[in-house]
């Protein structure tokens, strides 16, 4: 990774965080909102392998646990479990298509919800997700989809401007 | 971005395994001071860029919003038109509504606003989190909010302050599942404890003798006993259902809130703590 990539990271990181406590974060769908810091980590994933999705994840679960009451942590651990999932199984064992993005992405978007409810039961925590989780799980998973399929080519763009490259291949990246 | 950070993906995973799950030992039983600062620094950082955003997606949001929520717009509608038609044709039941109101904002102010200091603060955005129900709003540390403070309107209790920020503030609704309040009944001896359901907009009023005399449409306010995280005589909502089921050890009690929780846009926070043992 470049200099400026290194640099171009972190405010690619603030402005998503921002666009999902803008007004287009509060979007519900079935009184669901869409997760769109955990479709981000899934994109960083999908593009720039597991190790960047995983510290992508793990910022953006940061920013999640800022603006919530369960323990500081539990988000950051699913998003960069995600990420991270999202990266391995691109680069080892999906083809390199639009539609394999959108399959590693619902199902990243339903597992890392199922996975946070998981760890907020193990800790004895009661939440909304619990009351309505297949209703979650779903709507999650189908807006990780349709956010992986806008997001990603917007973070490929942004991430190759002014680097003078061709996107790079996901084919063995972060490997 | 094909080079490592450490060169050794599994390396990096099991590191920030071990940060979050240090983070989360540390901050599950109690949130250190330092940790809240974080949080903080954080909300100030996102905070700024947010309201650019809004202003930009504002018309996506409302084009999405209507496509998804078409249903609930269309009998919305219907509602509406229902309620212009009986406001026309209702002017002695409108006059007594007006009444009402006028007794209860009367008894409002009798109560909580009276020798408590308030600041008045925009809603700025509905939280959007699956995991909690809560809301944004633009007064901080800098205003003097503290953790803890309770958020009311005119209406009735809105829920307390969970997390402070120089400019921003997190308040927890009442209908979220960790809010709890102690309250008591406005013409029923007795108290209970009132719950918020996470999904939809009512509460449960728990641990209220069987047998209670209760009534539909029966304002409930905070209790403020000792121990109470809100003082006395708050309005919390009205009674929707209330009925012991056979054999039952407690009274089933739905409360309605009072405030328009789903549709906040300045709330009153009280500058009133809970007195500390």
């Amino acid at each position: 990774m470049s200099r400026l990539r290194y640099l171009k990271l972190p405010l690619i990181l603030l402005a998503i965080s921002a666009l999902e406590r803008s007004q287009l974060g509060t979007l519900t769908i079935q009184g669901i909102h869409p997760d769109i810091l955990l479709a981000a980590s899934i994109s960083f994933g999908l593009l720039e392998g597991r190790e960047v999705g995983a510290v992508v994840g793990f910022v953006l679960g940061i920013v999640a646990d800022s603006f919530a009451q369960t323990p500081f942590g539990v988000s950051s651990l699913v998003y960069l479990a995600v990420g991270y999932g999202a990266g391995l199984i691109e680069v080892t064992s999906m083809p390199e298509s639009r539609f394999a993005d959108l399959v590693v992405a619902l199902i990243g978007g339903a597992v890392g919800v199922a996975f946070l409810d998981g760890v907020l039961r193990i800790l004895g925590i009661v939440t909304v997700l619990s009351n309505n989780l297949v209703v979650v799980v779903t709507v999650t998973s189908l807006t990780s989809g349709i956010f992986t399929l806008v997001i990603a080519p917007i973070l490929r763009f942004l991430m190759n401007v002014g680097e003078g490259e061709r996107p790079p291949s996901r084919r063995g990246a972060g490997i | 971005m094909s080079s490592s950070i450490f060169r050794r993906p599994r390396i990096t995973l099991v590191l920030l395994i071990l940060v979050s799950v240090s983070m989360i030992s540390v901050t599950y039983k109690r949130v250190p001071p330092f940790v809240n600062s974080a949080r903080g620094y954080v909300r100030d950082m996102v905070t700024p860029i947010r309201q650019g955003f809004t202003t930009v997606f504002n018309p996506v949001y409302n084009v999405v919003s209507g496509a998804f929520n078409y249903s609930n717009l269309k009998s919305q509608n219907l509602k509406l038109q229902e309620e212009i038609a009986s406001l026309k044709g209702g002017a002695i039941s409108n006059s007594y509504a007006q009444t009402e109101l006028a007794k209860i904002s009367k008894e409002l102010h009798i109560t909580y606003l009276k020798g408590i200091g308030t600041t008045t603060a925009q809603v700025i955005s509905y939280t959007p989190s699956n995991v909690q129900v809560s809301i944004e709003v633009d007064k901080g540390k800098s205003s003097g909010v503290q953790v803890g403070n309770p958020v009311v309107t005119d209406l009735g209790l809105v829920g307390r302050v969970v997390q402070v920020s120089n400019f921003s503030s997190t308040v927890l609704l009442l209908t979220d599942p960790n809010f709890a309040a102690g309250v008591r009944f406005a013409n029923a001896a007795g108290v209970g404890l009132a719950v918020g359901e996470g999904s939809g907009d009512s509460l449960n009023v728990q641990l209220v003798d069987p047998g209670t005399s209760l009534s539909k449409g029966e304002v409930v306010y905070t209790s403020g006993l000792s121990g109470e995280v809100y003082p006395a005589g708050i309005p919390v909502g009205r009674i929707m259902s209330a009925y012991t089921p056979p054999g039952g050890l407690q009274e089933q009690v739905t409360l309605s809130p009072l405030a328009p929780v789903g549709n906040l846009q300045f709330v009153d926070v009280l500058k009133w703590l809970p007195p500390t043992p």
